[in-house]
């Protein structure tokens, strides 16, 4: 097995297009910038097409439009950009149509928008928020294949570490089994061969024909997040069994926390760590277990608070959870900060644990 | 393992020379780099793990064990602080006096900017000091090292080629080979 090194942002473009990958059309802003970049030189040599939209809602709708012919499509952006794709997303989820959005995000403060969405209706987002670049390569096909498996948007949560970190890697097209056949797909045949397809949010129906109706429409779809929430959960854990302490962080965090947890077992401290990989179906009943004979549930999350909540809400005593993360920027503003670093955190996870204040570090102010 | 200088002196060039060169050897690379706003003179650090199994370093490297250092200027901070006791540190023979902290560290001064000038391109002195170290430690063939500087050279650089693999092959020569043989941790 030969590797290439890649950093993340090409590997993600890889894998995007050994999965399929026909269509993307994004809009820069960094660090999701190098991924489009990727897609601009790599997809055309694979048969597709790449487009730098002229914003990020035009590059979703496109990306939308391309998904609803039955080719794989895919849009992205870093947070703010996936901010403005929201109607879009929420447009894919409701009137069914498989599309993939890339976050590299510049921190971890996506958590709500991914997960909790922005756009109207009953719909969630499939989340996977990959904790390095091997791990990407196989999520961003897996993404491909739900996306498909149950006609809905998907985003691949990344940030800055993933996209610019170089390792080598092995992209391979993995087999997730067969697919339904997308008779839905619009396929430009309009008017006399029976073919063409009318997508429509509503299926209301029409006199002649009616449709499932409002209530039933809406019924039809949450059923089918349902279903997504009941079958499609993913997670990492690690020495939870008899752990007092268990540590959980998505995505790069996740790596993080798992290197630190295993320093501390191997000093003899009663440590697990647990990792979502599905942020959207929450790994509930999973954290449930892990931290049952639990002590403390420390989060660890760059941000103000947001995967807490989802701990808060399946953990089964709340108060043993605490956040040991915060906001933590680099002085660019665009990158993780110093929280995101091995030893920051074994402090962090001490004081916890010694039920002391948590250590803060330097960061920088105002340079650019 | 950390290769340090200022901005402009080919640091994050020599870090993917020697992913790439660890890679064409079936090794296993993390490649990272942390420099500011494309500025001349700045800090500048390319943080390269390398490993015989799949690797479970973290992106934002925090501790090593080697260090190739081409200026004294930013070491005190980006990176003496991150070497484990014992560290090796190859670093050009002109500002070996002016590095902080060296005390416990297995120091081998390297006159590399002396090399490059005698074939007459001062500029690659940073390819001159990479292929000693691989010299050194015996970590990545100096084959594998010209093999990958060619892959990295963009196309309207070609002129280059030629003169950076002369540095590459006199420093590997020069080298006192195998004076601190690699050695792969195993992290638990």
């Amino acid at each position: 097995m030969a590797l290439r090194l890649m950093d993340g942002s090409q590997a993600i473009a890889e894998a995007a297009i050994a999965a399929g990958l026909k269509f993307y059309s994004g809009y820069p802003m960094s660090p999701a910038t190098d991924l489009l970049e990727q897609m601009a030189s790599r997809l055309p040599q694979a048969g597709g097409v790449c487009i730098n939209a002229e914003t990020e809602i035009g590059g979703v709708n496109m990306a939308l439009g391309a998904a609803v012919t039955g080719f794989r499509a895919a849009s992205g952006s870093c947070g703010q950009g996936l901010a403005l794709m929201q109607e879009a997303i929420a447009e894919a989820a409701l009137n069914e149509t498989p599309l993939v959005i890339f976050n590299m995000a510049r921190n971890q403060q996506d958590y709500f928008q991914a997960t909790r969405g922005g756009g109207w209706g009953d719909y969630r987002t499939i989340t996977l928020a990959p904790k390095d670049v091997p791990e990407a390569v196989e999520l961003t096909q897996l993404l491909f294949h739900l996306t498909d498996k149950y006609r809905v948007p998907g985003i691949l949560l990344g940030d800055n570490l993933i996209a610019r970190t170089q390792v080598g890697v092995n992209v391979a097209p993995i087999d997730f089994g067969a697919l339904p056949a997308k008779d839905w797909a619009l396929d430009g045949t309009m008017g006399g061969t029976g073919k063409s397809r009318s997508i429509f949010t509503f299926a209301y129906g029409k006199h002649n024909e009616p449709g499932l109706g409002p209530t039933y429409h809406w019924r039809k779809i949450a059923e089918k997040f349902e279903t997504i929430a009941a079958e499609e959960v993913r997670w990492e854990e690690g020495d939870c069994d008899d752990a007092e302490i268990v540590v959980t962080a998505f995505g790069t965090g996740g790596k993080f926390v798992e290197f630190v947890a295993r320093q501390l077992r191997a000093e003899g401290v009663k440590i697990g760590w647990f990792r979502p990989i599905t942020l959207w179906p929450f790994p509930g009943a999973a954290l449930e277990k892990a931290t049952a004979r639990a002590r403390k549930v420390l989060v660890f999350e760059l941000n103000a608070g947001q995967m807490i909540d989802d701990v808060r809400l399946n953990v089964a005593d709340r108060h043993k959870v605490q956040a040991i993360g915060g906001i933590s920027f680099d002085a660019s503003g665009l990158n993780l900060g110093p929280y995101m670093n091995a030893p920051v955190l074994r402090r962090r996870i001490e004081a916890a644990i010694a039920g002391q204040p948590l250590p803060d570090v330097a960061h920088a102010q105002g340079e650019h | 393992m950390f290769i340090s200088g200022i901005g402009g002196q080919g640091i994050q060039l020599m870090g993917k020379v020697l992913a790439l060169g660890a890679i064409a050897e079936n090794l296993f690379v993390q490649l990272t780099g942390e420099y500011g706003g494309a500025m001349r003179g700045g800090s500048t650090v390319a943080a390269v793990v390398i490993g015989a199994e799949r690797l479970r370093a973290l992106p934002v490297v925090s501790e090593g064990g080697a260090a190739l250092l081409m200026h004294d200027k930013f070491v005190d901070e980006s990176v003496m602080p991150k070497l484990r006791p014992g560290s090796l540190i190859v670093a050009e023979s002109s500002i070996v006096d002016l590095l902080p902290d060296l005390d416990g560290h297995h120091v081998i001064p390297f006159p590399a900017k002396t090399i490059a000038l005698e074939i007459g391109n001062a500029q690659s002195t940073g390819l001159v000091l990479l292929a000693a170290y691989c010299a050194i430690t015996g970590l990545v063939d100096v084959e594998s090292l010209v093999t990958a500087m060619k892959q990295v050279v963009p196309s309207y650089r070609r002129q280059h080629v030629e003169a950076n693999e002369k540095a590459l092959r006199a420093g590997f020569e020069a080298a006192p080979r195998l004076a601190a043989p690699v050695s792969f941790e195993v992290v638990a």
